[in-house]
């Protein structure tokens, strides 16, 4: 089977590197990729005494939910890998590294 | 005469379409004239059939897709919310059939396709687990956005699909 944690780095790889494109959904918080027909859900959202989690929604090419995997499922290491690339989902859904070269070609810098 | 075009045009799409790809199937049995066999003849005809009935189909299931999207705007100008989540259904299983047709080498497209069935999704299940009288106005304007940028990938989808590509094209 395989690893969740070879995905999820595979994920932040792509992202960061900007190969893999992210996109707003109406859902606050969540941002997704496809992959051919199969879409990625980053999620974040609030759990007990307010404190963040992440939850990454896998749905197959028919549209369904296929799978989904949070804190309980995932080790501490892919935790954290998910909370970077929820970071990385939504800078690249927002287009941050475009509003940052506006922003410093406005400054002259 | 507006309304009777709103909610009839997907046949009048229809037939248009089948009216092309009749023409287009008579183009290349005639191309298929040339061809050294009957039974290439035959193959290429088949093939260009196909080719332009799934294009065709793709187009028509896109163009109702844009005008459902219209419908559900119009519900959810009206709070008509519960309505809006059957036709969500029906705009996901749309969506579906036409991920299903398309060529797998079209992977922009099926991707497209795919975000917009998930955005689809996030707002059946925001109006599901809030109810209609949950529904605020950011949540109104977020799902007019989301709307619209699905309308305008499926428009731009429909249109890079079109009718008159080249015969031996693929969609």
């Amino acid at each position: 089977m395989t690893d969740l944690g070879h995905i999820l780095a595979g994920l932040v790889q792509r992202t960061d590197e900007g190969s893999l494109k992210w996109n707003r959904t109406v859902q606050n918080n969540q941002f997704v990729t496809a992959l051919d027909a199969i879409v990625i859900a980053v999620v974040e959202y609030e759990a007990d005494w307010g404190k963040r989690r992440y939850r990454l929604d896998i749905f197959d090419e028919a549209g369904e939910l296929a799978d989904s995997f949070d804190f309980r499922d995932t080790t501490p290491e892919q935790v954290s890998q998910l909370e970077r690339l929820f970071v990385l989902a939504r800078r690249s859904a927002n287009k941050v590294d475009s509003t940052l070269q506006k922003i410093a070609k406005a400054l002259e810098i | 005469m507006t309304e009777f075009w709103t909610t009839n045009w997907g046949d009048a799409a229809t037939a248009l379409g089948i009216l092309v790809s009749l023409i287009g199937l008579g183009w290349a049995i005639r191309e298929a004239h040339g061809a050294r066999s009957a039974a290439q003849a035959a193959q290429i005809a088949a093939n260009e059939a196909r080719d332009r009935m799934a294009r065709h189909l793709q187009t028509v299931d896109l163009q109702r897709g844009i005008g459902l999207i219209g419908r559900i705007k119009d519900l959810h100008a009206n709070n008509r919310w519960e309505a809006a989540t059957e036709h969500y259904q029906t705009l996901r299983e749309m969506l579906s059939d036409v991920i299903v047709r398309c060529p797998e080498e079209k992977t922009e497209f099926r991707q497209k396709l795919a975000i917009a069935r998930s955005n689809i999704t996030a707002m059946d299940n925001r109006v599901r687990e809030r109810g209609a009288e949950g529904v605020s106005e950011d949540d109104r304007s977020q799902f007019g956005q989301g709307l619209n940028d699905i309308q305008s990938d499926l428009e731009e989808l429909a249109s890079d699909l079109g009718f008159g590509d080249a015969p031996g094209g693929t969609a």
